[in-house]
């Protein structure tokens, strides 16, 4: 019993300490990723439905990105090093784009994958930002800037790969989102079966010792178990991007599976960037 | 009979291990071509963009001396880097030439900086941010390509590797080193104020 306890406790300690380093991590798992909190709920809404629309359409995987600051790094380098990580865009095609937004820093950066730089060329990126960001940004209108700005740069992919966006994507199609996400939810099941499985046998060697233990290993295990399960998958959405970060709605706000992860895009170093 | 079945089972033997060896070097030997071949298109990669670099410093120049015609010394520095690069006959010297590129760059920028009218220029700004990615793309580029590069010296390090190399005639390759400064490549800024 007393070890039970102790590896549970010991699970219990470990797991939010798991899930707060992933909370300081940031990923592009959304279309509209804002950790500054500066974009208002119902402009998160339409830009996640555009660019999931853009996705669907197009295969581009177009994501924003807000932070309050990089902490004294190059803007440049953090946003190449998250578009490096995360992937974006398909496995040929490289069509990844990030838009990086740092509030406290005042810089924008834009990132092209290597096979969207003749849709987005370096001087197309840096008017989008003369235009739409930095007039907007100058007087703290995030959500008109980046709404404009987005939407500029999507309808551009769309009409060069001639598709065109109406901001209401498809609701009811498998998307490589859900895929993920049920991938997530195997490890917590098998902690699940495992905990069982070790309740049982731990439950089982002490009642052949002691004779007193009856099926408590197994209620043991399944409590264990579904605990464990669900702390697996509460710690599984704040991961997703769930309202524990963002500004206003969270993942499923949608009521629809979502964006796909990266595709395996490469990014070589494209785009613009500057300060207002 | 039993010296005779010890000299068969030496030589059985002795046979697998040559064949076993041979097979090693062999696969190395194609490991070596395949890692010199990646060096090599991932050298020419980087040239494209530097080739665009220089494409790129003539209407520069041309912009700025409208504007700041007595940086007549920052004139010349660019001429010669130009033509250091062009006329480099190896790759190392190519390197050389180019690595130095990055005080250019800062200096260039700077210049906004003492001529408002040239901040003001859109031409000027259109060349600055084009030559920003341009710069930012050899960036990534020279990371792959030395990338790549430590690929292929690790391989050609080892005991087999270093016979499979001389074998394919695959040499080590240099690494495509960058000025102190230039590792933080200065960026092109005209937004504030």
């Amino acid at each position: 019993m007393n070890y039970r306890s102790s590896l549970l406790l010991a699970i219990l300690v470990a797991c939010p300490t798991g899930s707060a380093l992933a909370r300081q991590n940031v990923s592009l798992r959304k279309g509209i990723n804002d950790y500054a909190n500066i974009v208002d709920p119902q402009t998160e809404q339409a830009l996640d439905n555009y660019l999931l629309e853009l996705e669907q359409k197009t295969g581009a995987q177009l994501r924003v990105l807000t932070i309050n600051s990089t902490r004294g790094r190059d803007l440049y380098d953090y946003t190449m090093e998250l578009a490096r990580r995360e992937k974006l865009g398909q496995k040929d095609e490289d069509n990844g784009v990030v838009v990086a937004i740092a509030v406290r820093d005042r810089k924008w950066r834009i990132v092209t994958g290597e096979g969207i730089e003749d849709t987005l060329p370096d001087l197309y990126c840096d008017s989008i930002a003369q235009s739409y960001f930095i007039p907007n940004f100058k007087n703290g209108d995030f959500s008109r800037g980046i709404h404009q700005g987005t939407v500029a740069m999507a309808q551009k992919i769309a009409s060069d790969a001639g598709v065109t966006l109406s901001g209401a994507p498809r609701m009811s199609v498998k998307h490589s989102g859900r895929r993920a996400r049920r991938a997530r939810g195997i490890p917590c099941f098998a902690i699940f079966i495992f905990f069982i499985i070790i309740g049982s046998f731990l439950g089982g060697r002490r009642r052949r010792h002691y004779g007193t233990w009856g099926g408590g290993g197994l209620w043991q295990g399944i409590l264990l178990g579904s605990l464990l399960s669900g702390m697996g998958r509460s710690s599984g959405s704040s991961w997703s991007g769930g309202s524990s970060w963002g500004g206003g709605g969270g993942f499923g706000g949608g009521g629809f599976g979502g964006f796909g992860g990266g595709g395996g895009g490469s990014f070589g170093g494209g785009g613009a960037g500057g300060s207002w | 009979m039993r010296t005779g079945l010890i000299v068969l089972i030496i030589t059985a033997l002795l046979g697998v291990f040559v064949l076993g060896g041979g097979c090693m070097v062999y696969s190395s030997y194609k490991t070596a071509i395949r890692l010199d071949e990646d060096v090599q298109s991932k050298w020419a990669d980087i040239e494209v963009d530097l080739q665009r670099r220089y494409d790129l410093i003539p209407s520069v120049v041309e912009t700025v001396k409208g504007y700041a015609a007595h940086e007549k010394d920052l004139f010349e520095n660019i001429a010669r880097s130009r033509e250091r690069y062009f006329n480099a006959s190896s790759r190392s010297e190519r390197t050389e030439a180019a690595a130095g590129f990055g005080s250019v760059m800062s200096r260039l920028l700077f210049l906004k900086e003492t001529y408002p009218q040239l901040k003001a220029n859109e031409n000027f700004r259109g060349l600055m941010v084009q030559l920003e990615g341009t710069e930012n793309r050899i960036a990534e580029k020279r990371r792959r390509y030395n990338e790549s590069v430590k690929d292929l010296n690790t391989h050609i390090r080892g005991p087999i590797g270093s016979i499979a190399a001389g074998w394919a005639g695959v040499e080590r390759a240099e690494r495509f080193k960058m000025d102190e400064q230039a590792k933080d490549a200065p960026k092109v800024d005209f937004g504030s104020g």
